[in-house]
C-alpha cells in the first residue's frame, strides 16, 4: 500500500515534465531553424561526445574547478567568519566592509583576474574561492553570534578550552547557518564557474558551449547547455541530501 | 528551516557614550575603529601595489583607482553605462515581479499543484541561467532586450519561490473564514494573499534585486551589451585596470545601495509583520 | 518516577570544600548611570550543606549566582573556594543552569553531553563515558545515554544537566532555578533527587529558587534576598533534618513556620 502510495506521488511530480520534454521532442522535431536543432540531434550529440570523450573532459575540468574553489571558499569563509563572529568588537566595525564585499558582482572580479593571470584552470579556481567566501562567511558570522548565551554560558564555567569549544560546540551550533550560506555559495560557483569558462578558457563545459557555438554545431551548443543545466540542478540535490544528513539532528529537534 | 543571508542588518545600536560602555559600542569609537580599518587595508594594499605582490594589471596603486573611480562619475559614459545596467536590472525585475507574484500566489494555494511543479521549480531554480547566453546570443542577439530577457530568467525564481512559500504559509483559519464567508476571489487575492504572502515576497525581491545587477554584469561581459560589465571588460582589454577597478567598485556601491534601498522599503511596507525575513531556500 | 540509581557512584572524596563569600556586591553601568543589582552579601557554604537563595522575581539572583560560579566578575567583595579566591570557573564548582535545552548540546547524544566537560579535564575516552554512565545512573538515567536530549522530556533533560555537573567532580552545585521549567511532579522528583545527592555524594549545593516552599523543604538553611538594591535581609535555619520526604516533612509545624518566615520578609521588602 506504501508503494502505490509513494508510486502515486513520484507520478505527481512526473507527469508535467515528461509531458513538457514529450511536446518538445516532438515539437522542435520538424524545425528548420539552425538555431534551434530538434531534441533528438541534442540526445544524439550527447552520446556521441560522451563516446569521444570530449563531453567527459570538460565536464570533468568544469566540476573540478566548482570542488576545488568551492572547498577553499567555504573553508576561508568558514575560518574567518567564526573568527569575526566570536568578538562583538570585530562584528560591528567590520560589518560595512563585508556588506560591501559580499555586494560586489562577483563575476566582475573575472575579467581582471583572469586578465591578469590568463584563461588557466588556476586563475578561475581562485575566482570562484573568491566569490564563494561572502555568502558561507556572512552567515558563519550570523550563525556564531545567534549562538545561545547559555551554551557560552556552559562552555565557560565547566571551563573547555578554546579549540574544543571552537571545533565541538562554536561550528556545530552554527552549523545550519553555515549549510545554508554554503548551498549559495554551490550555486555562485556554478555561475562564476561557466562565466569564467565562457569568457576565456581552454577547457570546460563553457568553453565547449562556446567552441562549439563558434562552429555553428547547434546541437553540441544547446547539449551542452542542457548538461550544464542539470549539472547544476544534481549538484543542489545531492547538497540537500548531505545537508540534511549533516543537520539531522537540527532538523529532528526542532519537531 | 533554513535561512538565507539577510540583507544588510541596520547599524548596531549605538549609545551615547557613558562611562562603562565599551568602546565598540560608542558612536565616536565605532568610527574611528571603522575608519582604522579601511586605512590599514589601503596601506596593505598600497603595499602590494609598490612592492608588486600582485601584477600591476590586477591590482594598480591605490590612488590610480580612486581617481580613476571619482574621474568616472565626471564622464558621460559612465553615466550611459550606469543607468544601462540598472535599466536594465529593474525592468527585468518588475517583470520578474508582474509574473511571479500572481503566478506564486496561485500556486501557493493548491497543494497538489505544489507537487506537480516541484521538481521543475528546482529544475529551474538551480540551472544556471547564464549558461543559455551563448544560445539566446544566437537566437536574438547581443541586445538590451535579450539581456533583460536572461536576467528576468534568473531573477523571477527568488520571487515565484518566496511568493508560493508565502502563499502556502497562509494561515488555514484565515483560509477557512475567507471560504465561508464567500468572499469574491479578487478581494482574495488582493486585500488576504497579497498582504499575507508580502514579507516573504518582498524577502525575494530583494534577492532578486541584487542578484539582477549580478546577471546583468554577467551578461553584458560575455555578450558586450552596453553596461557596466561590458565597460569593466573593454577597460580590462584596454589595459586600463584602474578604470576597471573603478566600474567594480560603483557596481559594488550598486549592489549596496540597492540592497539598502529595498530593505528600507521592505521595513516602511511591513512594519506590522517581521515575519518576513524567515527565507525558504532559494 | 522512582529514583533509583543507588549502584555505582558513592562519595569518593570527602568533601571539605566550603564556599565563602564575603561582602559581594555588583554594579551595573549604563549610559552613564549605575544600578547597584545587590550589596552586602556575606554567606557561607559548609561541606555537605544545601543552601538555598531565594527571593521575588528580578531580584537578582541569577546575578548573584553568576558571581558565585565566576562566570560574573563582581564589583566589590570577594568568593572563596576552599582557601583559594575565585575569580573564574573553577574545576570544584558545577553548575545547573535553569534553561537545560540551550546548554545541552543537541548534536550530542545524553551520555556525550555528560562526558564533555571531561574532555577538557583531559581524561581519556573510556574513563569518561564510565565516569558518565556512573553519573547518569546517580540521577536515574540508567540506559538513557545513547538518547539525543531533544528525545528526553524536560525532567530528564535536567537530569542529564544534573548528572553533567556531578560528573565533573565538582564539590559545590551550583543550581540556578534548576526546577523553573517542568511540571509540578517532575519537581518533586527531582527535589528529592538532590537530597539524595547530598546524602550520598556528599556534594554541597547552593541552589537558588523563586519557589519558596522548595527553597525550605531542600535547604540547611534559607537565605533570604530581597530589596532594591538587594541584599540578604534573613538567614533562616531549617532543622528538619537531612532525611526528608515529600509529604512527612512539609507536614511539620517546623516547615510551615519556616516557611511563613520567609515569605513574610520577602513581603516585607518588596
Amino acid at each position: 500500500m506504501i508503494a502505490v502510495k509513494y508510486g502515486w506521488r513520484f507520478l505527481e511530480q512526473l507527469w508535467l515534465p515528461v509531458l513538457l520534454i514529450a511536446l518538445w521532442w516532438f515539437g522542435s522535431a520538424a524545425s528548420t531553424n539552425p538555431f534551434i536543432p530538434p531534441l533528438s540531434e541534442m540526445v544524439d550529440a550527447f552520446f556521441i561526445e560522451l563516446e569521444s570523450g570530449r563531453l567527459a573532459s570538460n565536464a570533468f575540468a568544469s566540476l573540478r574547478n566548482i570542488f576545488v574553489g568551492l572547498f577553499v571558499g567555504v573553508f576561508l569563509g568558514i575560518a574567518i567568519g567564526t573568527i569575526v563572529g566570536l568578538s562583538r568588537a570585530a562584528r560591528s566595525v567590520l560589518n560595512p566592509y563585508l556588506q560591501f564585499a559580499r555586494s560586489i558582482p562577483q563575476v566582475a572580479i573575472i575579467p581582471i583576474i583572469i586578465g591578469a593571470f590568463g584563461i588557466t584552470a588556476i586563475p578561475k579556481i581562485w575566482a570562484i574561492a573568491f566569490a564563494c567566501i561572502w555568502p558561507v562567511l556572512l552567515n558563519t558570522v550570523d550563525g556564531i553570534r545567534a549562538i545561545d548565551p547559555g551554551v557560552r554560558d556552559m562552555v565557560k564555567s565547566y571551563r573547555i578550552s578554546t579549540p574544543r569549544a571552537l571545533f565541538k560546540v562554536m561550528i556545530p551550533a552554527a552549523l545550519p547557518q553555515i549549510m545554508a550560506g554554503t548551498r549559495i555559495s554551490l550555486s555562485v560557483a556554478v555561475v562564476v564557474m561557466v562565466v569564467s569558462e565562457i569568457y576565456g578558457s581552454t577547457e570546460g563545459l563553457g568553453y565547449f558551449i562556446n567552441y562549439t557555438k563558434g562552429l555553428f554545431q547547434m546541437e553540441n551548443t544547446w547539449m551542452a547547455t542542457l548538461v550544464v543545466g542539470l549539472i547544476g540542478y544534481l549538484l543542489s540535490v545531492i547538497f540537500l541530501i548531505v545537508e540534511k544528513y549533516a543537520l539531522r539532528w537540527y532538523h529532528e529537534s526542532a519537531k | 528551516m533554513t535561512v538565507m543571508p539577510s540583507a544588510p542588518p541596520k547599524t548596531a545600536l549605538v549609545r551615547i557614550a557613558g562611562p562603562g560602555t565599551p568602546w565598540y559600542r560608542t558612536r565616536k569609537g565605532l568610527y574611528l575603529a571603522r575608519i582604522a580599518v579601511g586605512v590599514a587595508i589601503v596601506a596593505i594594499w598600497w603595499m602590494a601595489a609598490s612592492f608588486r605582490w600582485l601584477p600591476p594589471e590586477i591590482l594598480p596603486a591605490p590612488l590610480e583607482v580612486f581617481l580613476a573611480f571619482i574621474e568616472l562619475a565626471f564622464t558621460g559614459v559612465f553615466w550611459v553605462n550606469f543607468f544601462q545596467t540598472l535599466g536594465n536590472g529593474m525592468a527585468a525585475l518588475g517583470l520578474a515581479i508582474v509574473i511571479g507574484v500572481p503566478l506564486g500566489l496561485v500556486l501557493g494555494l493548491v497543494p497538489a499543484v505544489e507537487r506537480t511543479t516541484r521538481f521543475l521549480l528546482d529544475l529551474g531554480r538551480s540551472f544556471p541561467q547564464i549558461a543559455l547566453l551563448p544560445v539566446m546570443v544566437l537566437l536574438f542577439g547581443a541586445t538590451a532586450q535579450m539581456e533583460i530577457f536572461v536576467i528576468l530568467l534568473s531573477v523571477l525564481w527568488p520571487v515565484l519561490l518566496q511568493t508560493i512559500y508565502g502563499s502556502r504559509r497562509m494561515d488555514p483559519v484565515i483560509r477557512d473564514t475567507v471560504s465561508s464567508y464567500r468572499i469574491n476571489l479578487w478581494l482574495v487575492f488582493t486585500k488576504v494573499l497579497l498582504p499575507g504572502a508580502a514579507p516573504f515576497t518582498m524577502t525575494g525581491i530583494r534577492v532578486a534585486g541584487s542578484v539582477s545587477i549580478l546577471v546583468a554584469m554577467s551578461v553584458e561581459l560575455l555578450a558586450w551589451t552596453p553596461g557596466m560589465g561590458s565597460a569593466l571588460g573593454r577597460a580590462q582589454i584596454d589595459e586600463a585596470p584602474d578604470i576597471a577597478l573603478g566600474y567594480l567598485f560603483w557596481a559594488g556601491f550598486l549592489g549596496l545601495g540597492l540592497n539598502y534601498l529595498f530593505q528600507f522599503i521592505e521595513d516602511k511596507i511591513l512594519v506590522w509583520n517581521a515575519r518576513g525575513d524567515q527565507a525558504v531556500n532559494s | 518516577m522512582a529514583i533509583s540509581g543507588s549502584n555505582g557512584m558513592s562519595a569518593t572524596k570527602t568533601n571539605d570544600t566550603s564556599l565563602t563569600v564575603k561582602n559581594l556586591g555588583k554594579t551595573y553601568v549604563t549610559n552613564g548611570e549605575s544600578h547597584e543589582i545587590f550589596g552586602g552579601i556575606d554567606l557561607t557554604v559548609a561541606p555537605n550543606e544545601i543552601v538555598s537563595i531565594v527571593g521575588p522575581s528580578g531580584v537578582g539572583k541569577t546575578t548573584l549566582l553568576r558571581c558565585l560560579a565566576g562566570l560574573l566578575e563582581p564589583t566589590v567583595g570577594e568568593v572563596w573556594i576552599g582557601d583559594r579566591r575565585l575569580t573564574e570557573p573553577v574545576p570544584e564548582m558545577g553548575v545547573v543552569f535553569q534553561d537545560y535545552s540551550r546548554s545541552l548540546l543537541p548534536w550530542m547524544r545524553s551520555r556525550e553531553n555528560v562526558a564533555f566537560p571531561l574532555e577538557s579535564k583531559g581524561i581519556g575516552r573510556a574513563e569518561r563515558n564510565r565516569m558518565a554512565e556512573e553519573s547518569m545512573a546517580a540521577v536515574g538515567l540508567d540506559g538513557a545515554g545513547h538518547k539525543y536530549p531533544w528525545q528526553m522530556s524536560g525532567g530528564m533533560q535536567q537530569r542529564v544537566a544534573i548528572a553533567r555537573a556531578l560528573a565533573y567532580q565538582s564539590d559545590v552545585l551550583l543550581m540556578d532555578e534548576p526546577f523553573a521549567s517542568v511540571d509540578a511532579q517532575t519537581r518533586f522528583d527531582l527535589e528529592d533527587l538532590v537530597l539524595d545527592l547530598r546524602k550520598r555524594l556528599g556534594v554541597s549545593i547552593v541552589l537558588v529558587t523563586h519557589d519558596i516552599d522548595e527553597a525550605v523543604y531542600l535547604a540547611d538553611r534559607v537565605v533570604v534576598l530581597s530589596g532594591k538594591p538587594a541584599g540578604v535581609v534573613d538567614l533562616v535555619e531549617v532543622n528538619l533534618g537531612k532525611d526528608r520526604d515529600q509529604l512527612s516533612t512539609k507536614a511539620i509545624p517546623e516547615f510551615a513556620e519556616a516557611r511563613t518566615r520567609v515569605l513574610r520578609q520577602i513581603r516585607r521588602e518588596a
